[in-house]
């Protein structure tokens, strides 16, 4: 072995040691991990959210190229909005400030709710209540009036 | 420098034990930093592994030929190119390759990781070193890449020719990219089982983890099988081999997994199968490089034959051990949250899919073990031919064939038989239009009939899906059809990319139909100016030629053909005789077309110029090739990451539903 090896596996040797060593020497990094576990529960019910909202944009795309009928696409969506609004709720109880975009997009969908229930009007394909100036029905896409 | 190499690789043993123990004392103690210390240690380990792999290189480009493994894969002649695929042209560079993609895998999942996932990468660590520490310890113990020779050589042995040959060079890391990669799903479900998060965060953290080992594997499948049709000459590019098929059986499993998958994503099922099949393939991994390794089973492949075996088999009990007693335990918690509503469901087609890729893999596990099995009981090596993997795949890659078209067709959770009879019919059409036009035609070889209206029946619920998509996009957003089929692709990479891998597969198994079915194979024995037919082409042989290089001598016949009396091309099938290695080789002499492959080898000569061919005629062949090209832009595409990574959908009312166009 040569002396230019020898220095080599030394400096590796010591480079190795420090670089592992540090955070044991250094510790007090117990706030960043109880941090970490909260962001892993938020992030958690974020996922989740994102995963039904998926599912709704599938079931609703499997309803327009005619794979859902009618009446199986307004059961089962209603079914997983549902769900979607516990999860949110949720999301809401961990950390209202979690995700911004999440509660503006709560106060439009509380606000059509709202407008929703004053309407009158129904679809007539699946019998949903529809806003006063809907140009289709939000569950079956029934057209109501021509587009513009 | 191979001081330096085999430091490094101590080391890194040392450190991985490290990360280990740490982990785990961290996780029980709830000490954050030892955790930090033992992710630490995995770069560290990288890094190590990196090293030995510049020392090893650094000792074949300078020639040190006191290294037995320079000795034994390079020499004086080769040229940079080769030189540097001699790294992992041996049993002990590849495993040192094959250990460095492990740690540059494991390194890149620990720094993604260093602020998600914190529950489960204290156990994540420890899998991932638990399997480094294996290759480090074949590396250390039994295969040294760095063990000197008691006196140099002045030259060596240089690298088999047959591994001489571009493809030859990017096909094992590709194998090894794919095989390794693995080892993360694999430690992200232990980590989820060991800490109880079960839910589908590790699922979604490992996505497309997944989805890239599949990528090279799938890729690393279709290089060896184009390497075995250009190189071994033997006129075919699989031949149910034992290390092909170790290739094959954790793709298997795999792409079962890429599929199952989606049901746990979308609706909390099949956990505990999931989890099953990331055991399995991870465990197939292992098992694939053992068997390529230890020379168990004698292959073309099996280069070198060693004792590695035993290592392989005690770590292989041992983590299977493990991972299987973690998933009993945790059974009672991997409940499905819900059930499977209907039998016309994608979920159930899904299932169905399922069954048919574990099936096949059983059967090529078992045809494979079965010279061992035969030999340990009855004393006898009896080897399973290609029939008896035909047989039993053949039904079973058609059923999945039929199943890659059904399953789209039907809508999640509830299918139902209106919709179902609709949207089968105009492929149903299609395919049958398309059988009497090939049977009027003269096709009358039935599996061949039966295998290409499956191709065009999948095909054409593919164009469907695609048709479909675009109008209710456009329906909803206005543009050209260009526009809309674009955006529709964006939307959902996931969907599209997979209909794309699913459109190569189709192109693969007309490939795969032609070439098996309508293969035509002649052995012909030719004088100088002699003329003969075979299928459609004439060929004539015209002389001998001889060629003197540095490292080979080369004789290559000159061939000219032709068809329906006009001039096509002149080909020159080649045998090499490699002087360092005293071995000679074929050069396949091939002329492509995307109808078919007319492929010459020269089988032998005589003094008076007499020489043998051996001809075949394979149809479709370059189809199989092209798939597997569509095959990895589909894979890009459901890989390549997606814009704004939430999903947005609308509130009722929001035009998301976008059918008024359709409806109306």
């Amino acid at each position: 072995m040569n002396t230019a090896d020898i220095v080599v596996i030394v400096v590796m040797a010591i480079g190795l040691v420090a670089w592992i060593g540090e955070p044991v020497v250094r510790r007090g990094r117990m706030q960043e991990a109880a941090a970490d576990a909260h962001d892993d529960a938020i992030e958690r019910l974020i996922l989740q959210k994102e995963t039904l909202y998926t599912a709704i944009r599938d079931l609703d795309f499997d309803h327009q190229t005619g794979k859902v009928d009618a009446e199986d696409h307004v059961a089962l969506r209603r079914q997983m909005e549902a769900e979607a609004a516990d999860i949110l709720r949720q999301l809401d109880l961990a950390d209202p400030l979690a995700d911004l975009d999440l509660v503006a997009e709560r106060e439009i969908l509380a606000y059509r709710r709202k407008e929703d229930a004053a309407s009158e009007d129904t679809c007539p394909t699946c019998g949903t209540d529809l806003a006063a100036d809907a140009t289709y029905c939000p569950i079956c896409g029934q057209l109501l009036k021509p587009a513009v | 420098m191979n001081d330096v190499g085999g430091a490094a690789l101590q080391f890194a043993f040392v450190a991985a034990l490290y990360a280990i123990a740490t982990a785990l004392i961290g996780v029980r103690t709830g000490r954050q930093e030892l955790i930090r210390s033992a992710e630490r240690a995995t770069f560290g380990v990288f890094a190590l592994v990196s090293v030995a792999m510049i020392a090893l290189l650094f000792a074949i480009l300078t020639h040190d030929f006191r290294v037995q493994y320079v000795t034994s894969v390079s020499n004086l002649s080769m040229p940079i190119f080769y030189l540097i695929a001699s790294l992992w042209g041996g049993q002990e560079g590849s495993m040192l390759l094959w250990l460095w993609v492990l740690t540059l895998y494991g390194a890149i999942a620990v720094a993604q990781n260093l602020h998600r996932n914190r529950e489960l990468m204290p156990y994540v660590v420890p899998t991932l070193m638990a399997t480094s520490i294996l290759f480090l310890a074949i590396l250390i113990f039994a295969e040294n890449p760095f063990h000197e020779l008691a006196q140099a050589p002045l030259d060596g042995q240089g690298l088999n020719p047959l591994l001489q040959n571009p493809l030859m060079v990017i096909h094992p890391p590709n194998l090894y990219l794919g095989f390794v990669g693995f080892a993360v799903p694999f430690s992200f479900a232990i980590g989820a089982l060991a800490s109880g998060r079960l839910d589908s965060q590790w699922i979604r953290s490992i996505r497309r983890w997944t989805l890239i080992p599949w990528l090279f594997l799938t890729v690393g499948i279709l290089l060896g099988g184009q390497w075995a049709y250009v190189e071994l000459g033997w006129g075919g590019y699989w031949a149910w081999d034992p290390v092909e098929n170790a290739s094959l059986l954790p793709w298997l499993t795999a792409t079962a997994f890429l599929h199952s998958v989606m049901i746990q994503e979308k609706k909390g099922m099949l956990k505990v199968w999931n989890m099953s099949l990331v055991i399995l393939t991870y465990g197939l991994s292992i098992f694939g490089t053992f068997l390529t390794r230890s020379g168990v089973i004698s292959s073309v492949h099996a280069f070198a034959e060693s004792s590695l075996g035993v290592y392989f088999l005690i770590y292989l009990a041992i983590a299977l051990t493990i991972a299987v007693a973690l998933l009993v335990w945790r059974l009672p918690e991997l409940r499905s949250d819900h059930r499977l509503e209907s039998v016309l469901s994608r979920e159930s087609s899904f299932l169905f899919n399922n069954l048919f890729f574990v099936g096949i893999m059983f059967s090529v596990l078992w045809g494979t073990m079965f010279p061992i099995i035969s030999e340990a009981v009855r004393g006898v090596k009896i080897s399973v031919a290609a029939p008896f993997f035909n047989q039993v795949n053949v039904p079973l890659g058609l059923a999945l064939l039929l199943l890659s078209g059904v399953c789209p067709l039907i809508a999640w959770r509830r299918g139902s038989v209106r919709n179902f009879q609709r949207n089968f019919l105009n492929p149903l059409v299609v395919s049958l239009l398309g059988v009497a036009v090939l049977y009027g035609s003269g096709i009358r070889h039935v599996v061949a009939l039966i295998s290409l209206s499956i191709c065009l029946f999948t095909f054409s619920t593919i164009v469907l899906e695609f048709y479909r998509g675009t109008r209710a996009r456009r329906a909803s957003t206005g543009g050209t059809a260009w526009q809309a089929f674009f955006s529709l692709m964006t939307r959902n990479r996931r969907r599209y990319g997979g209909y794309t891998i699913h459109f190569g597969v189709v192109l693969i198994f007309v490939g795969i139909t032609g070439s098996s079915a309508y293969k035509i194979e002649r052995d012909i024995v030719l004088d100088p100016m002699e003329q003969t037919t075979v299928g459609d082409f004439a060929l004539r042989y015209e002389t001998l030629e001889s060629d003197l290089q540095p490292t080979h001598e080369s004789i290559r016949a000159r061939v000219e053909v032709s068809r329906n009396g006009r001039y096509v091309t002149t080909l020159f099938p080649e045998r090499r005789f490699y002087f360092a290695q005293n071995q000679p080789t074929t050069e396949v002499a091939l002329r492509t077309s995307l109808l078919e492959d007319l492929y010459i080898i020269l089988a032998g000569f005589e003094p008076s110029g007499t020489a043998t061919f051996k001809v075949f005629v394979n149809p479709l062949m370059v189809w199989l090739w092209l798939g597997g090209l569509v095959m990895i832009i589909g894979t890009l595409i459901a890989i390549w990451p997606e814009r704004g990574q939430s999903a947005r959908i609308g509130a009722p009312g929001t035009p998301t539903t976008e059918t008024a166009a359709e409806q109306g």
